[in-house]
């Protein structure tokens, strides 16, 4: 059965939030600033070393060690995912779902669509991430906490677009549980 | 290579409280960040608010400490511009960002698993514009890996308390406030309910007010009949409805 209203978060707001800043107070401590996105590229990385390796030689980018080297932050995503599944399991948040109750509110049950549509926003995530020099993590979350001067412009992007987007897309609102 | 294991470890370990942490508070819940987008349901953004001014406040402290390990990134403000803007497209799109989108993908959303593999392509792109786009757009307005506090006269203790003063008033603003408006006018799942309410109790009070009675000359005998038809059946059918509905949202 599919639900139509927007379920609470499994923690409150504040909870959630500290123990996301603990997790990058943690990390700042001990190696470096959360980040996720760098990752995608490394394992593109690895993927055209196999088709292309002169071409991943003499690119002015993906040449780098640390575009070539699986360490710290490739293991952080996939902690980023085993977490996220015990998590999901422990909080019963695990269900094979392939529309979210905002999508359903707007287009119905149309799954395709739904689908094309992630598949184009996950390119536009990336390629913006990249181009950013970080994503949510690495760049809003991690920049805000170092002040960085980077985030003040990403910032402004990322949530001018971000909800000039959602209004267009979104356009009727589901019931959300308080 | 024991050293190296061990960061690897480590970076597991981070990543999986990163993950539990996003899962549990609710970020890799697209419906919460597209609620957030929509200024629907600010769950999400409050979360990011106590994220970002607890991390700030804590990576400050320890600066102070002497023990944080900074990874500044380059202030090309234009890149780091256009790269905000198309991830926010992505982002009004999807509700996912590349930590949360693994998240998602990982507890069975097979949606979020599709725009993982878009983001797979997505730095692929960036891979091949890299030599054509970013050698041109990178040079532009660069500051250099700086600091808020690096390129203003402002230190950076009043950078943040300032940023903690503005972020506390912006989780003020968007506090919850408990209305449960919302259910049946804005969805509008009921129509038959909401059609039904406004009109009920009109003739409810009409019928109990006095000019009735004062005019006298005005009382033909048909029309008596009609009235007691109104008094007895209209309360039994359409009053429970009436006051359950109308009371809510005063509540």
């Amino acid at each position: 059965m599919l639900r139509k209203y927007v379920m609470k978060a499994p923690m409150t707001w504040w909870a959630g939030g500290l123990m996301l800043a603990l997790v990058q107070i943690f990390a700042v401590a001990v190696q470096k600033p959360l980040g996720v996105s760098t990752q995608f590229v490394v394992a593109d990385t690895y993927a055209l070393k196999a088709l292309a390796p002169d071409y991943v030689e003499t690119h002015q980018l993906i040449s780098k060690e640390k575009y070539q080297k699986i360490g710290y932050g490739w293991w952080l995503n996939i902690g980023l995912i085993a977490g996220a599944l015990v998590a999901g399991i422990l909080a019963g948040r695990c269900r094979l779902q392939t529309t979210t109750v905002w999508w359903r509110a707007t287009y119905g049950h149309s799954v395709g669509a739904r689908l094309i549509v992630g598949f184009i926003g996950g390119f536009l995530i990336l390629l913006g991430a990249r181009m950013g020099h970080g994503c949510t993590s690495g760049q809003l979350a991690s920049g805000w906490a170092q002040l960085s001067l980077s985030v003040v412009p990403f910032t402004i992007g990322l949530f001018v677009c971000g909800m000039l987007t959602a209004f267009i897309v979104y356009r009727k609102k589901p019931q959300i549980e308080q | 290579m024991v050293s190296e294991v061990n960061t690897d470890l480590l970076g597991f370990f981070v990543g999986g409280l990163f993950g539990a942490a996003l899962l549990l508070s609710g970020l890799a819940l697209p419906d919460k960040i597209i609620g957030t987008l929509r200024l629907k349901d600010f769950h999400a953004f409050r979360v990011i608010g106590v994220f970002l001014i607890v991390g700030m406040l804590g990576v400050w402290f320890l600066d102070m400490a002497g023990i944080a390990h900074f990874s500044i990134k380059g202030a090309n403000l234009l890149s780091n511009l256009i790269g905000g803007a198309l991830l926010g497209i992505g982002f009004g799109l999807t509700g996912y960002c590349p930590g949360t989108g693994l998240a998602a993908a990982a507890t069975g959303r097979l949606d979020a698993l599709v725009t993982v593999v878009g983001m797979f392509f997505g730095a692929l792109a960036f891979i091949f514009l890299y030599p054509v786009i970013m050698e041109r757009i990178e040079p532009l307005y660069n500051y250099g890996k700086v600091t808020l506090d690096d390129v203003t006269v402002v230190p950076r203790a009043v950078w943040v308390w300032g940023l903690v003063v503005v972020g506390t008033l912006l989780l003020w603003l968007t506090r919850p406030r408990h209305a449960p408006a919302p259910k049946p006018y804005e969805t509008g799942e009921h129509p038959g309910q909401t059609a039904a309410v406004p009109p009920v109790e009109q003739p409810v009070q009409t019928s109990l007010t006095p000019p009735m009675e004062l005019t006298v000359e005005e009382k033909p005998l048909p029309q008596e009949p009609l009235a007691q038809e109104f008094e007895q059946e209209m309360p039994e059918d359409e009053k429970p409805f009436g006051p359950d509905e109308t009371e809510e949202p005063l509540m």
